[in-house]
């Protein structure tokens, strides 16, 4: 009885049964007044005694973290509620709400995974230090308010006037993309900074006296900047998936043709799509026609084509093919088959087919007339007519078309003819052609947005978990910034290791496509030695600097092909597969082959060799 | 071959050995960038600290102590020589459950309070939640830090983070202590009670390394000593070898007055010796120190930095080879009898280790030139700090004199007890 938060809580029931019970009863004989009076006077006692409570037990653990949070709750509420009324201010009580909320998570999250880690092994003392670390020390908890603030405030940085499906796309690209830099920076400072820091002021002596092993030591730094990336993440996540769906519920651009919009944003944004892309019909035979060009281009030119193709002259070959193929001439046609279309008419959901259509030569509209035929039936037919399909010229367009066109096998053959379909005399002498793969594709719904989004999430966490491996190894031998700069430049070598590759191939001159690891030694042996004998040393030096960044490029990580950020905000889907792919690539392979060169490093490093 | 051989039965030895810590040849060379030998911090030194042994390693700054007790630890590789810590490599990770470590500073992370500190290094032991908790809360009410338990450790004063230190190094009851400077930045109640710790946990059969410059930090507890110097050990043995004048004797009684003091030098003359030099002993500044703060914590003056610290962690085991690791009840009787047992009755001066040596080492006739002297004078009054000491004993203590006395360490601890308790106050009894 003579604990002081014994006589509060007796305090606080007494007074609400009081306050509230003198509420009722005045309002029961109708002094509606001074009820209403007596029932203001209880709801402040409530937060006002709650608020006393937390002052008076401000010493005991985690109390201080509670009353934060009730205070914000309070604060957030005052402010917001009757922000919410007004229409002006909406906006903005939606931001201080989302801000609230990913903050009261966060905690709330901090707090799980503190419970996780309570755990009596180094592994998890060692991750629960990092996470405190990361809290207390000001770096890491920058970025954390960063993504906790960016995401809430992005709303309302996007123009109003834009389509509503822009506007949607628009935020998810920017807050995905965001989140992942302001985490990727934040999992490199912290780790770096942590095994690199521990070292500089000898912390690391403490904890390796212990009974703690070496790889038990990296592992337990890469778990706890594991877990706070999954936290954010999940309070990012949450933070995503609620203000896109508040900004879908926005008011569109053009309220004359609201369907346009609210249509976009839920079949083309919202959404998860699979894409077909075009085949060939049947009855083409692309091993046919390259065998015949390459008949053809052997006697027109045989010192160029000898009997048997080189692999450079095979793959430019095949490339001129098929950008044939995409291309129609004017009154001639081309048709497209798409496959594999049945989970569209098991979901009864519209397939879109996206193009972008680009004219040799544009007319003065800037207008590509053009017309479809769906299993060679003219499309789409408006009382009786066959009408054409007129689009602006070099954009992407949608068009929706009813699944009950797929046939039994899953599939939908377009033929698409470059004619004026009002007056074909009228045609326009210009080919028309699409940019193979993406530039005429069907796209149809095989999933919803949450679970997209989810995968997403978690193919971002799983390339953090490959940074943070990379800065426990850099770590390890390394000083902090220089331990950064090299974290950093690997990972940005991951994320444009496609356009790299294709840079290196054309730097230095030697043809190394489809061939093996004994071809190319002699190709490249051969091109060295005759760029040397021509007196070529800098064709000889570039060729070497190609084969340094060829190897680079091979150890690293292709993060380019495991990117969900423009997947999700272009409402395609992020499948299990590619999620699956990147686990076993990035997060086994790539991020187990840093650990063991890490774990090599740091068993034999003597840890109080001071180095300078 | 014979290398492999050699090295093989130096392994051998080791194993059978009763040595906690044997160093064999052990050098260390720091080089630098090119290879080239910089530094050679540790020359061909053997050393080897025994079981149960609170074993000094002294030297001036750079004298390769630390370098030792690094390799020793495994977070430095030796260039040449063999080590072996209780009969493993020091990169064992399984040898390091049984050492607890302090480091020449507290390297503690700054943004933990003293609780999560020694909580996140019980957590490297393995240890559960319940286990945690009590020996965390023992080990801060040893250290005095209680009161400051939720205070981040950066904001403490070196003091306060060398206590923490010391906490954090017997969180898991080690078999074997490894203290680099544990007294540097301590006030001397602090310091005293580090010494007295450090014997209290040797009467229960741990084995300590201590390393210090302060010649009387080891003077005061270690068994044995080893002095380096540029990297190399320079003199080995006890304290009392290394540190007792058999050519001179020092006898100390109750003051007297000059005629006495002559009739001494005469029957000194007598026997052919001369008297070198007479004078009054001096109370030790430590002791004086020590008495004001107890007189300010009696007045309860408040203070925001440590406590005094309490009695030990009762977590901390007796280790005697006495008490069989086997029989569970044995031990704990062993460890009772050690927290309950009446230390021995000492006066300040008494615990001056060297003249305890020098009154032992008096010879018969010397006693009986004092007995005849001071036969015919009546028994002076005890000196005032032995009353104070009696009178301050906890209840507990006073109530223990019939129980059968542990083994007893080879120094007076009981006197450093007595200091210890009194300056609690007797209060956690």
């Amino acid at each position: 009885m003579n604990k002081p938060w014994v006589k509060w809580l007796l305090v606080y029931i007494g007074g609400l049964l009081l306050l509230g019970g003198g509420a009722i009863l005045l309002g029961l004989q109708d002094h509606i007044l001074a009820g209403a009076i007596v029932f203001r006077i209880a709801q402040a006692f409530a937060v006002l005694w709650l608020l006393w409570g937390f002052w008076l037990g401000r010493n005991v653990s985690g109390m201080k973290t509670i009353g934060a949070m009730v205070i914000a709750t309070l604060c957030t509420a005052a402010i917001a509620g009757p922000m919410l009324t007004s229409r002006s201010y909406s906006g903005y009580a939606i931001v201080l709400i989302g801000i609230w909320a990913m903050a009261e998570l966060f905690v709330i999250g901090l707090w799980l995974i503190r419970l996780l880690l309570s755990g009596g092994h180094p592994i998890f003392g060692v991750a629960r230090t990092l996470v405190d670390e990361a809290i207390r020390m000001k770096i890491a908890l920058i970025f954390i308010i960063g993504v906790v603030l960016m995401i809430p405030i992005l709303p309302i940085l996007i123009d109003a006037q834009e389509r509503l499906d822009y506007r949607v796309k628009f935020f998810l690209n920017w807050s995905l993309g965001g989140m992942s830099v302001l985490l990727s920076l934040m999992t490199v400072f912290l780790v770096c900074g942590s095994i690199c820091g521990e070292i500089t002021r000898k912390n690391i002596f403490m904890t390796m006296v212990k009974p703690v092993s070496r790889i038990q030591y990296l592992m337990g730094k890469w778990l706890g900047v594991a877990l706070l990336n999954m936290l954010l993440l999940a309070v990012s996540g949450v933070g995503i998936y609620t203000l896109t769906q508040i900004l879908a519920q926005q008011p569109v651009s053009n309220p004359t043709t609201p369907q346009i919009e609210l249509g976009a944003v839920r079949y083309e944004v919202l959404t998860a799509r699979e894409s077909a892309k075009a085949s060939p019909p049947d009855g083409m035979d692309f091993a046919a026609e390259l065998r015949s060009r390459h008949e053809r281009l052997r006697r027109e030119n045989p010192d160029e084509y000898g009997e048997r193709l080189t692999a450079q002259q095979r793959k430019a070959i095949q490339n001129r093919i098929i950008a044939q193929w995409y291309a129609i001439g004017p009154h001639e046609s081309q048709t497209y088959v798409f496959e594999n279309l049945q989970p569209a008419v098991e979901r009864n959901l519209p397939i879109q087919l996206r193009f972008k259509p680009k004219m040799s030569k544009a007319p003065d509209d800037e207008m590509v007339r053009m017309g479809l035929w769906i299993n060679d039936r003219p499309y789409p037919i408006f009382q009786g007519q066959h009408i054409p399909t007129e689009v602006a010229n070099d954009n992407f367009h949608v068009m929706s078309i009813d699944p009950a066109y797929v046939d039994d096998q899953g599939k939908i053959k377009l033929r698409i003819q470059n004619v004026n379909l009002m007056a074909p005399e009228a045609t326009f002498p210009a080919t028309i052609s699409f940019s193979p793969g993406s530039g005429l594709e069907m796209l149809y719904n095989i999933g919803s947005f949450g679970p997209n989004l989810v995968r997403s999430l978690a193919m971002i966490w799983v390339r953090l978990g490959f940074l943070a491996m990379l800065g426990v190894m850099a770590g390890t031998f390394l000083g902090f910034p220089v331990a950064c700069l090299l974290s950093f430049m690997i990972y940005f070598a991951a994320i444009a290791s496609n356009y790299l590759k294709e840079s290196l191939r054309y730097y230095a001159g030697y043809s190394n496509m489809n061939v093996n690891l004994w071809e190319k030694i002699v190709l490249i042996w051969s091109a060295l030695v005759s760029n040397v004998g021509d007196g070529k040393y800098w064709e000889a030096t570039k060729i070497i600097i190609r084969l340094v960044g060829e190897m680079f490029i091979a150890i690293v990580p292709e993060f380019s092909t495991y990117n969900p950020t423009p997947l999700v905000s272009d409402g395609r889907v992020v499948s299990m597969m590619m999620l699956g792919e990147s686990a076993i690539w990035v997060g086994l392979v790539s991020s187990g082959f840093c650990l063991l060169m890490a774990w090599l490093i740091f068993q034999r490093r003597e840890l109080a060799k001071v180095t300078v | 071959m014979t290398s492999a051989m050699t090295s093989q039965n130096q392994a051998q030895a080791v194993e059978n050995s009763h040595d906690v810590i044997r160093c064999i040849g052990l050098t260390k060379i720091f080089k630098d960038f090119w290879m080239r030998n910089r530094v050679r911090a540790v020359d061909n030194i053997s050393i080897n600290v025994q079981r149960g042994e609170l074993f000094g390693l002294l030297g001036p700054n750079g004298s390769g102590k630390s370098t030792t007790i690094k390799m020793i630890l495994g977070l430095l590789h030796p260039t040449s020589g063999r080590i072996s810590v209780l009969g493993k490599r020091p990169e064992d990770v399984a040898i390091k459950k049984m050492i607890g470590y302090l480091p020449e500073e507290s390297y503690l992370y700054r943004f933990l309070n003293a609780r999560e500190t020694l909580d996140y290094y019980a957590r490297l032991f393995f240890q559960n939640r319940l286990q945690r908790k009590r020996r965390v809360d023992m080990l801060l009410e040893m250290v005095g830090l209680e009161a400051v338990q939720r205070r981040p450790v950066g904001e403490y004063s070196k003091g306060m983070q060398r206590r923490i230190g010391l906490a954090q190094a017997l969180i898991n009851d080690p078999h074997l202590l490894i203290l680099d400077e544990p007294t540097t930045g301590l006030d001397p109640i602090g310091t005293r009670q580090i010494k007295d710790l450090l014997l209290e946990l040797k009467s229960r059969g741990k084995t300590i390394l201590l390393c210090s410059h302060l010649l009387s930090d080891v003077e005061d507890v270690c068994d044995r000593v080893s002095i380096m110097y540029g990297g190399k050990v320079r003199q080995e043995g006890t304290v009392d070898e290394l540190l007792t004048k058999q050519e001179a004797t020092t006898l100390e009684v109750p003051g007297l007055d000059d005629q006495t003091i002559e009739e001494i030098r005469k029957v000194l003359a007598a026997k052919g010796y001369d008297i070198s030099r007479v004078d009054h002993p001096r109370q030790k500044l430590e002791s004086l120190f020590l008495d004001i703060v107890h007189q300010a914590q009696t007045e309860g003056v408040e203070t925001s930095g440590a406590r005094a610290g309490g009695r030990i962690a009762e977590f901390l085991s007796s280790d005697l080879p006495t008490a069989s690791a086997d029989t569970q009840v044995s031990r704990e009787q062993v460890l009772d009898d050690l927290v309950k047992s009446k230390p021995i009755q000492l006066t300040e001066d008494q615990q001056e280790k060297s003249q305890a040596s020098k009154e032992t080492q008096a010879s018969k006739a010397d006693d009986d030139v004092l007995a005849s002297l001071t036969q015919n004078k009546p028994a002076p009054t005890p000196e005032p700090e032995t009353k104070a000491a009696t009178s301050s004993q906890p209840e507990q203590s006073k109530a223990s004199d019939d129980q059968p006395k542990p083994a007893e360490p080879k120094k007076p601890v009981a006197g450093d007890q007595s200091v210890l308790d009194d300056l609690l106050g007797g209060k956690k009894d």
